[in-house]
């Protein structure tokens, strides 16, 4: 007989034990439910509002278009593709249009990066359009306004600013926009003291200074999960939350077919269970400290091919046998470390075959020293303007509060967030299926945004607003158009005249093209860095970690992913600390029980889950895993 | 004593309060039933000159309930087909045009006061001209026929094997305001698919499914 395999503790314990079925045989207990008069009042009233509903009738009106267009039938859905803006990741939709109204979002299979993929944020991110509590028009000091009075507001500003030498500051998440880049610089370009930064609040910043440092360009290099053999990926989850997570998940399972050709080997070196650790062939239990020490042996091992340490020197053996046909990935913040990463990639040949520099990606940008940095001039109150556009820096960056320092605060927010909530002005943002636009996630692949309803309110999209503050404004369709036909068209060489170019790149959802080929300097750093060791103390290592569907919170207003059951620990809602089950035993605490949770000065109240997976039993001896692994969660704001 | 004659009270109150409801009895539905609703209709059309005395067919203006599951009401578009020439009711328009004669000068345009609603939704002027000074505003119609949203409803798929629309909609060309025909009950749907199955329609066999999830899903 097949072994029987347990999916919860509860599951396991009634494997074990015949009186812990599932069904029981003992009759339910009664008592705290209803007794006989109170079900009567309720079965009573539930009637009695019943009638009261069916007394009432509403009147339903047919509203038809004065003028139809041709082809259009109500009650016919059309299907138009899109870009998913539910993360940085942008990838390809197609969106489902009924009546004039968006309702559905798929991917779109033709898309290069995606195919076909489209994740739980983004299938319920067309929620948000809908969302009764988005940001309807300017508001000025929290006062609605129109978009004159705002537009004088912040040109005022400008041009004082222009004038006296001003800081002006713009801060946005990652822009994966070709068309919003160029305006941004159009837009800083007429100040004296202006700068752009970005950051992302699941960052990959290391990612991109490693790189800076071994191959000369700041850049996030494109992972081809469906070309590698051998994946080893260190605390990257990225079958979940990691940088693209549908992209890389399609990759993935394309070199993991049991019907293929190959079917890759998967080692994840992990602190806590994810979703890509479910999957993988060795999952080997760190602790967040550990890490280090294992890139650094790991690099040894794939040099020499020797390790102290078992587990090493067999994952090291697996990848010098797949050399050019294997990618390490690795989740750490730590420069140092991924520079360590990106040598062992070096050393194996990936660069190229699995790790493309040439086609690099856009979905991550965001630089966390230049963050850093802001944050201090804020503080130091030396910023005179500061915009944040399509982020929310008071939640998600640390230090992020310092905003409210600014002289003058303006915020492009689709809702009031806790950074809109501090601003002089808000400009009202438009939802994505409002906004015409475009999004390169990787070099060579570009979508155009294409709208799909008009506007629901007085919004106005980034590049409108940029468009109008630079004294050029335009409509977003204009101003993309103008872009493509100027830069994507030459490059992509279609033998088509651009208008048919830009309705077929429409149609098709992407338009493909060579970019330049990028200089590879040789993998050998500026400076070699010992890799940042986290102190060993006594007592419990804290990982914070992404949830699959709602990421670092940005979307937790939408009711769909709260309610989303995370696929590792089965928990709707709330916010929640995972435990070993050892961890728990030794303090004594079940699941629902609360602890207290603190950490670089700050405490949190949080109910504890039983979480199998941050230590196993094969972990239990090791000398240094002495300390157990706390998992938090940030989920946001529940 | 008392009691008695407040028995008696009691029971002749009853007894009146029965006959005066039981006229009404008949006409009482139960809670959704819309069966006999014949909402007054923003511009005064009527079924009974277009379908009835016109003899146009339902699918010309109902185009849609070939292929898709809306019958739909037409866009003012597709009234102006006709309605660009037809501009009053033709007595009034040969009124005119006698009139006309006998003063020997053109006949002037005459514009019902119905189909005035119109050409205002329209935005034009009174050459029938887009006039931009007007702002063009759809025209909200009183919905009549109305399922609830557990239930999925196709009209293609009735029309496509030849189902009459009459058979539900009953005689709509001579209905001068469209009132509800059928009561479009769940009983009702169930037994003329299990008819249809039975003795086909038009002669022709079909296979009309009663499953629940042919219409809740």
């Amino acid at each position: 007989m097949a072994e029987k395999l347990w999916r919860s503790l509860e599951e396991l314990r009634s494997l074990s034990g015949p009186d812990a079925a599932e069904f029981t045989e003992t009759p339910l207990e009664t008592a705290g439910g209803p007794d006989r008069r109170g079900f009567l009042k309720a079965v009573g009233f539930t009637f009695g509002a019943s009638m009261l509903a069916g007394c009432s009738r509403t009147v339903p009106r047919i509203e038809p278009n004065l003028v139809q267009p041709e082809g259009f039938i109500p009650g016919r859905p059309v299907y138009y593709t899109s870009v998913c803006g539910g993360c940085g990741a942008a990838c390809g939709t197609l969106v489902k249009v009924r009546d004039g109204r968006p309702i559905k979002l798929e991917g779109n299979p033709e898309h290069p990066a995606s195919r076909g993929g489209l994740c739980a944020v983004g299938q319920a991110s067309i929620l948000g359009l809908y969302d009764s509590q988005r940001v309807a028009q300017p508001l000025i000091e929290g006062k609605a306004a129109g978009w004159e009075q705002a537009d004088a507001l912040i040109r005022s500003r400008l041009d004082e600013a222009r004038k006296n030498g001003g800081a002006v500051r713009l801060l946005t998440a990652s822009v994966n926009s070709p068309t919003e880049s160029v305006w941004i610089r159009r837009f800083l370009e007429g100040f004296r003291n202006a700068r752009h930064v970005e950051y992302d609040a699941l960052s990959s910043s290391a990612i991109l200074d490693a790189h800076e440092q071994t191959h000369g360009a700041r850049i996030l290099p494109r992972y081809r999960f469906d070309k590698a053999d051998v994946i080893v990926s260190i605390d990257a989850d990225f079958l979940g939350t990691w940088i693209s997570p549908v992209e890389f998940a399609r990759g993935y399972a394309d070199s993991r077919n049991p019907q293929g050709s190959r079917y890759a080997w998967h080692a994840q070196v992990e602190p806590r269970m994810s979703l890509s650790g479910t999957k993988a062939d060795q999952r080997v239990v760190l602790g967040p400290g550990e890490i280090a020490d294992f890139v650094t042996d790991l690099a040894g091992a794939v040099r020499t091919g020797n390790s102290s340490r078992a587990v090493v020197t067999a994952i090291a053996g697996r990848l010098r046998e797949a050399r050019g046909r294997s990618l390490v990935v690795c989740g750490s913040q730590d420069t140092a470390t991924q520079v360590l990463v990106n040598q062992i990639n070096e050393a194996l040949g990936n660069y190229g075959p699995t790790i493309e520099t040439d086609h690099a990606s856009r979905q991550r940008r965001g630089d966390d020293r230049a963050l850093e940095s802001l944050i201090e001039e804020l503080r130091g109150g030396h910023v005179d303007v500061l915009i944040v556009a399509g982020a929310n820096p008071a939640f998600d960056a640390p230090g992020g509060d310092a905003v409210a320092k600014a002289k003058f605060l303006a915020v492009h927010a689709e809702r009031m967030d806790e950074t809109a909530s501090k601003a002089n002005l808000i400009c009202a943002a438009s939802h994505t299926l409002e906004s015409w636009g475009d999004a390169e996630p990787v070099e060579g692949t570009a979508s155009i945004v294409q709208p799909c309803i008009r506007p629901l309110f007085q919004t106005r999209t980034l590049l409108e607003a940029l468009a109008g503050w630079s004294g050029k404004p335009a409509a977003a369709l204009d101003l993309v158009r103008d872009q493509w036909q100027k830069e994507i068209y030459p490059k992509a060489k279609p033998n088509l005249p651009f208008d048919r170019f830009w309705e077929k790149a429409l149609q098709d959802g992407f338009v493909q093209y060579e970019p330049g080929a990028r200089m590879r300097a040789a993998a050998k750093p500026r400076e070699q860095k010992e890799p940042a060791r986290i102190p060993r103390s006594e007592g419990f290592d804290v990982v914070l970690y992404a949830k699959t569907a709602l990421f670092a919170g940005r979307h937790a207003y939408n009711p769909w992913l709260q309610e989303v059951p995370d696929p590792i620990s089965k928990v709707a809602w709330d916010n929640y600390a995972c435990l070993g089950p050892q961890a728990a035993a030794k303090l004594g605490v079940k699941t629902g029980d609360y602890v207290r949770v603190e950490c670089g000065g700050q405490t949190l109240d949080l109910p504890a889950l039983i979480q199998v997976g941050s230590t196993r039993r094969n972990c239990r001896d090791r000398p240094g895993l002495r300390q157990q692994t706390l998992d938090a969660l940030r989920q946001g704001r529940a | 004593m008392n009691t008695r004659i407040a028995t008696i009270v009691l029971a002749i109150g009853l007894g009146v309060s029965f006959v005066l409801l039981a006229a009404r009895i008949g006409k009482l539905h139960l809670p959704g039933n819309q069966q006999g609703y014949a909402p007054a209709q923003p511009i005064a059309y009527s079924h009974l000159l277009h379908a009835g005395d016109m003899q146009i067919p339902c699918l010309y203006c109902h185009y849609p309930a070939q292929s898709s599951r809306h019958a739909g009401v037409p866009p003012a578009n597709l009234c102006m087909n006709c309605h660009r020439e037809v501009t009053a009711s033709l007595g009034a328009m040969h009124a005119e045009d006698e009139l006309a004669a006998k003063e020997n000068r053109k006949p002037r345009r005459v514009v019902s006061s119905e189909l005035k609603k119109l050409y205002d939704a329209l935005a034009l002027d009174a050459n029938l001209q887009p006039d931009p000074g007007k702002e063009a505003r759809p025209i909200a119609w009183n919905r009549v026929h109305t399922l609830p949203s557990f239930v999925y409803f196709d009209h293609r798929a009735h029309i496509t094997v030849g189902v009459a629309c009459q058979q539900c909609h009953g005689p709509v060309e001579t209905m001068v305001r469209v009132r509800q025909f059928s009561d479009l009950s769940m009983g009702w749907c169930v037994n003329c698919h299990r008819q249809a199955t039975a003795q086909g329609v038009g002669g022709r066999q079909v296979n009309a499914p009663v499953t629940c999830s042919t219409c809740h899903f």
